[in-house]
């Protein structure tokens, strides 16, 4: 009886484990198809399309849910990664989600960008205030000072509406928890001046 | 009749013909083709005025449809005053609630459940392997 447990607890595990191990692999199979895509402009035509459209008409194309739609680069935390639109669990398992109906990073408006706390923001809580961040989003490259590090609880409205451009990074805190987090890591980016530049120019 | 009086007769007739000419207003006749000129470079600079304003109403309509989270309506892409090329300020993030919105929940459940996993494959380690010796016993 006690054996017959043993297996059953040896196989339970054992499957729990290989459907970890399998997401953990589909999103790292899934980022580096985003990069590819990135990569291949094809990504950043469509983003340039969207923002073209929301300039002229003030509404903005849908891109879909999972679509490579920016690159974002944190050298303090090592970080190299390309945003998804959506912030469902299939996009951040691949990779940092931009939350659809905020705006493109540099664009005018909060640019919101999520990620897992256990994955590709496990060391967003060592920026700090002076920091810099580097996005590309269609064709603008636009580098970011982070200005503000704060907790929040999850119920929070911390997200907000901005007129000038704002980069706001979020994650599940704490960071290092098991189970639905109570509270939200937001980290405020503002864009460093005269240092917009035409990403086609530089290549 | 004296020659006194003949002087007097003259400038008492001639005094008020000066006089009402000094004071005659000359009315020229309308220039018409100038009238006509003047009243449609009126009419263009009313009309630029006007689209202007209309132009900057569309802008702080814009303005306050976003600010209360009311899609705009496009601009007409023909009226060329109400879309000059250096004013469009969209702001991007329309659709974010006015109040702020929560920041999306990123708690993944992944290491939960690798870390059940292991937890349950060390409990059946343990179990399978405290059978062991009893077995042999046996």
């Amino acid at each position: 009886m006690r054996k017959t447990f043993g297996y059953v607890f040896y196989i339970a595990g054992g499957l729990l484990l290989s459907f970890a191990a399998g997401q953990y692999a589909i999103g790292v199979l899934r980022a580096d198809q985003a990069r590819q895509a990135w990569d291949s402009a094809e990504a950043k035509a469509t983003v340039a399309l969207a923002r073209s459209v929301a300039f002229h008409h003030g509404k903005r194309e849908p891109i879909v849910d999972g679509a490579p739609v920016a690159r974002l680069v944190i050298p303090h935390i090592d970080l190299d990664e390309i945003v998804l639109e959506g912030v469902g669990d299939e996009e951040l398992n691949a990779g940092p989600g931009h939350l659809p109906g905020s705006a493109f990073p540099g664009e005018r408006g909060n640019a919101v960008i999520s990620a897992h706390r256990d994955r590709h923001f496990n060391h967003l809580d060592l920026l700090e205030a002076g920091d810099t961040i580097t996005t590309e989003s269609g064709a603008i490259r636009q580098s970011w000072v982070v200005v503000a590090k704060r907790v929040v609880d999850k119920d929070a409205p911390a997200l907000v509406r901005s007129i000038d451009p704002v980069l706001t990074l979020t994650t599940c805190w704490p960071i290092r928890y098991l189970g639905p987090a109570p509270e939200r890591l937001i980290v405020t980016a503002k864009p460093l001046p005269r240092r917009d530049q035409r990403v086609a120019a530089r290549s | 009749m004296s020659f006194r009086r003949v002087i007097l007769l003259a400038l008492a007739i001639g005094i008020p013909q000066v006089g009402r000419a000094q004071f005659t207003t000359f009315i020229p006749p309308r220039n018409k083709a100038a009238d006509s000129a003047k009243a449609t470079t009126a009419v263009a600079q009313k009309t630029k005025t006007d689209s202007v304003i209309n132009a900057q109403l569309t802008n702080m309509k814009t303005w306050v449809d976003s600010a209360a989270g009311v899609a705009a309506p496009p601009l007409a892409a023909t009226d060329t005053a109400a879309a000059p090329s250096n004013t469009p300020v969209i702001v991007a993030d329309t659709a974010m609630p006015a109040a702020g919105t929560r920041a999306p929940a990123t708690a993944s459940n992944l290491p939960l459940i690798a870390l059940t996993g292991f937890g349950l494959l060390v409990v059946g380690t343990i179990l399978v392997g405290g059978a062991r010796p009893a077995r042999q016993r046996a």
